[in-house]
């Protein structure tokens, strides 16, 4: 008698415990409701597509005497020179980011069949620099475009955003 | 005896069971219905496929020189109230800006300036402003500039 009674109140103790269940779920779910409003998500990612225009139409932009942007560059590393397309460079950054908070960096590098052939990383623009160009190997850049050089080789240009 | 404890422990488990499955029943319910009611808010994607589409298309105001289309290029000769009425003729107000130029080129210019004063009410009009930097052909000579545009679309009820 003693074993039929204890054996029903463990099943009571199930019930109850399950009745406490319930309960705090139905708790959860209405914390839940009151806490959370119908989810609003906002799609808004297509952004990158703009960089890579930026990125062009800034090496695209007339310099002097029918000379862009990238073809400072080729001449950079043509006379191991690249003061005068960092210049020009950080002026068209400087002005097709202005009123915006972005810090950011750009990076050249010439390669060939895309194997890189001067593998040392430079900052193209200076004033646009925030830390070191070895740690932009860390980091993914929000545009690329590539500027011929010859029939071989071609410079890789690098927008990246901090 | 034996019958009678197999069929009180059924009904036993029948309850624990409900207890348990109903619950969870309910909860999965309610969570896959939340996630089918929600909101999605494609207002700032629809506004800059709308505004990128100035300086991507042709039919725009991107510069083609017979071989190809320059994207970010704009030709200064198409970038009037004309053009721009044409080529995004829907259900939105747009106001396209030449900074440096200072000239300006809308789709709609009454409504544009009727409702932008509009844009305040969120629940009413979904406003998007853009700022570009862009390069403009000036009859073959090329400019630098920003093109700075704004687009004002009055929500569907």
């Amino acid at each position: 008698m003693r074993g039929i009674r204890k054996r029903g109140d463990a099943e009571g103790g199930v019930i109850i415990a399950s009745i406490f269940l319930l309960v705090v779920i139905l708790l959860f779910v209405a914390v839940f409701k009151v806490a959370v409003k119908p989810g609003k998500e906002i799609i808004g990612a297509v952004e990158n597509s703009d960089k890579t225009i930026l990125l062009i139409n800034a090496l695209r932009t007339d310099i002097e005497d029918g000379k862009d942007i990238a073809d400072l560059i080729v001449d950079g590393y043509e006379n191991r020179n690249f003061d005068k397309a960092k210049e020009e460079l950080s002026k068209v950054l400087d002005k097709a980011y202005e009123g915006r908070v972005v810090k950011g960096f750009v990076v050249v590098r010439l390669k060939s069949d895309d194997k890189v052939v001067v593998s040392s990383d430079f900052m193209i623009s200076e004033k646009f620099l925030v830390g070191k160009p070895i740690e932009s190997g860390e980091r993914v850049p929000v545009a690329i475009a590539n500027i011929p050089v010859d029939g071989e080789h071609y410079m890789e240009a690098m927008l990246y955003e901090l | 005896m034996g019958g009678y404890s197999i069929g009180k422990n059924m009904m036993l488990w029948l309850v624990k069971i409900t207890f348990i499955v109903v619950p969870v029943v309910f909860l999965v319910g309610y969570a896959v219905n939340e996630h089918d009611r929600r909101d999605i808010n494609i207002n700032k994607i629809e506004g800059k496929i709308i505004l990128n589409r100035l300086f991507y298309s042709e039919d725009c105001f991107a510069y083609n020189d017979g071989v190809r289309t320059y994207v970010g290029t704009i030709d200064l000769k198409k970038f009037n109230d004309e053009r721009i009425g044409k080529c995004l003729d829907g259900d939105y107000d747009i106001k396209a800006e030449l900074t440096d130029l200072g000239k300006a080129a809308y789709n709609r210019k009454e409504n544009y300036e009727r409702n932008v004063v509009f844009c305040k009410f969120e629940n009413k009009f979904y406003c998007h402003e853009e700022e570009d930097y862009v390069l403009v052909n000036d009859d073959g000579v090329l400019k630098n500039d920003k093109l700075r545009t704004s687009l004002v679309l009055q929500l569907s009820k």
